[in-house]
């Protein structure tokens, strides 16, 4: 587990590639909400967002979701995502 | 892929798929055993005919695709066309009927284009080593997809099927029965089975999908021109494609003479890496694909099974 400032510089880290990744027009990546739901309400990604959001994940930051079970808690907020990515991070 | 991830539909839409029930299925699935299919098929022109006779959903339900693909017929010429419409679904519930009872050989499924498919799936996949991306396989609902998957039993790779499980149980029961090639992907799970489509494409699988049917819960719809009228369709598969590089190969299953059916590879169509979320890049590919099922409609009328108003924007 990294430090507070390393998990924080995470998340930003990861609001900027979802924002300019999944070209979220209007979306600043510092206004995000650490705990706001990813998908439906909150930032409003939808199913075919998830397909480029799990290319991302490998491409930026090396980690793979291989099944449902596991993307459903994993994909509930940014802060959930980025713990994923601490975790799993080689 | 439904946009809300564990929505479903309040209700069912009016589908002439499911016009036999209870006895009727008995009767015919009775005939199927004691003669095989033609019987069945004799006794399909008396119950189509009654079946359109008294049931005005069952017409109007079919006439969203006659009325566009027949636009000068009406009267007794559009009732001619839903009629030999319905009765070539009747035929191939039929078929699809006598594989679940009788096994594999009730129907005979070739597929013309095996070599070339066969040689570009190698290709794919030898391209590929170390990054697998998998093939679409865009289908449509035309002709018989018991036929399709049993004309492409020969692919070297599992196949994925993506489906609304809830919705088309029956299907389901019999792929999971019949097939151990054949894996099912349910579409109305969480983020619409996207999860398990980007795995089975990472492990250089097949993902069967359908190009002409937005799920009753989604919302990633494009206009397009079908026949003649704006209408939506998904585009999901053009944007899986473009997310892991996997080329979409689209394919067409028609019944032919008596038992046999025939799945043509038409086209395939490769949509370039990292288009993004903009549904409008990917309106050249939904076209493309557009045109290919024009074609099959101009070639066979009566095998283009979607019984729901997709000019309703």
């Amino acid at each position: 587990m990294g430090s507070v400032i390393e998990f924080d510089r995470l998340k930003e880290q990861l609001k900027k590639v979802i924002v300019e990744e999944l070209n979220l027009e209007d979306v600043d990546p510092g206004e995000i909400d650490d705990n706001a739901p990813l998908f439906g309400e909150g930032l409003e990604l939808d199913s075919l967002d998830a397909v480029e959001l799990v290319v991302q994940l490998q491409t930026h930051f090396g980690v793979e979701i291989t099944s449902m079970e596991q993307a459903k808690p994993v994909f509930q907020s940014i802060e959930t995502l980025a713990r994923f990515i601490e975790e799993n991070q080689g | 892929m439904n946009n809300e991830s564990e929505a479903r539909p309040t209700e069912r839409k009016e589908n002439p798929r499911q016009f036999g029930t209870g006895l009727g299925l008995k009767i015919f699935y009775w005939f199927i055993r004691a003669g095989g299919q033609k019987p069945a098929y004799a006794l399909l022109y008396v119950v189509v005919f009654y079946y359109l006779l008294f049931s005005p959903r069952a017409r109007s339900s079919a006439s969203h695709y006659i009325s566009k693909r027949f636009p000068d017929a009406s009267g007794a010429m559009g009732f001619m066309h839903t009629y030999r419409l319905i009765l070539s679904l009747g035929r191939g519930l039929i078929d699809s009927a006598a594989v679940s009872i009788k096994g594999p050989s009730a129907m005979n499924a070739t597929c013309p284009d095996k070599e070339a498919l066969y040689e570009l799936i190698n290709e794919i996949q030898g391209q590929n080593k170390g990054d697998n991306k998998g093939i679409i396989l865009l289908m449509s609902h035309a002709g018989c997809w018991q036929a399709a998957m049993s004309a492409l039993d020969f692919i070297p790779v599992p196949l994925n099927m993506v489906m609304q499980i809830y919705q088309d149980h029956d299907n389901y029961l019999l792929l999971k029965e019949k097939s151990s090639n054949i894996k099912v992907i349910d579409s109305s799970g969480y983020l619409g089975g996207t999860i398990e489509i980007m795995n089975a494409l990472a492990r250089g699988e097949g993902v069967s999908v359908m190009g002409d049917r937005l799920f009753d819960t989604e919302k990633n719809g494009l206009e397009a021109e079908f026949l003649g009228a704006k209408a939506r369709f998904p585009y999901s598969a053009f944007r899986i494609a473009s997310a892991t590089g996997a080329p979409v190969l689209v394919l067409f299953a028609s019944k032919l003479k008596g038992v046999s059916y025939r799945v043509e590879l038409s086209k395939v169509i490769r949509v370039p890496r990292g288009l993004g979320r903009k549904k409008e890049a990917y309106q050249p590919y939904l076209e493309d694909y557009i045109a290919s099922l024009e074609q099959y409609c101009d070639r066979f009328p009566y095998q283009f099974f979607n019984f729901y108003n997709m000019w309703e924007l």
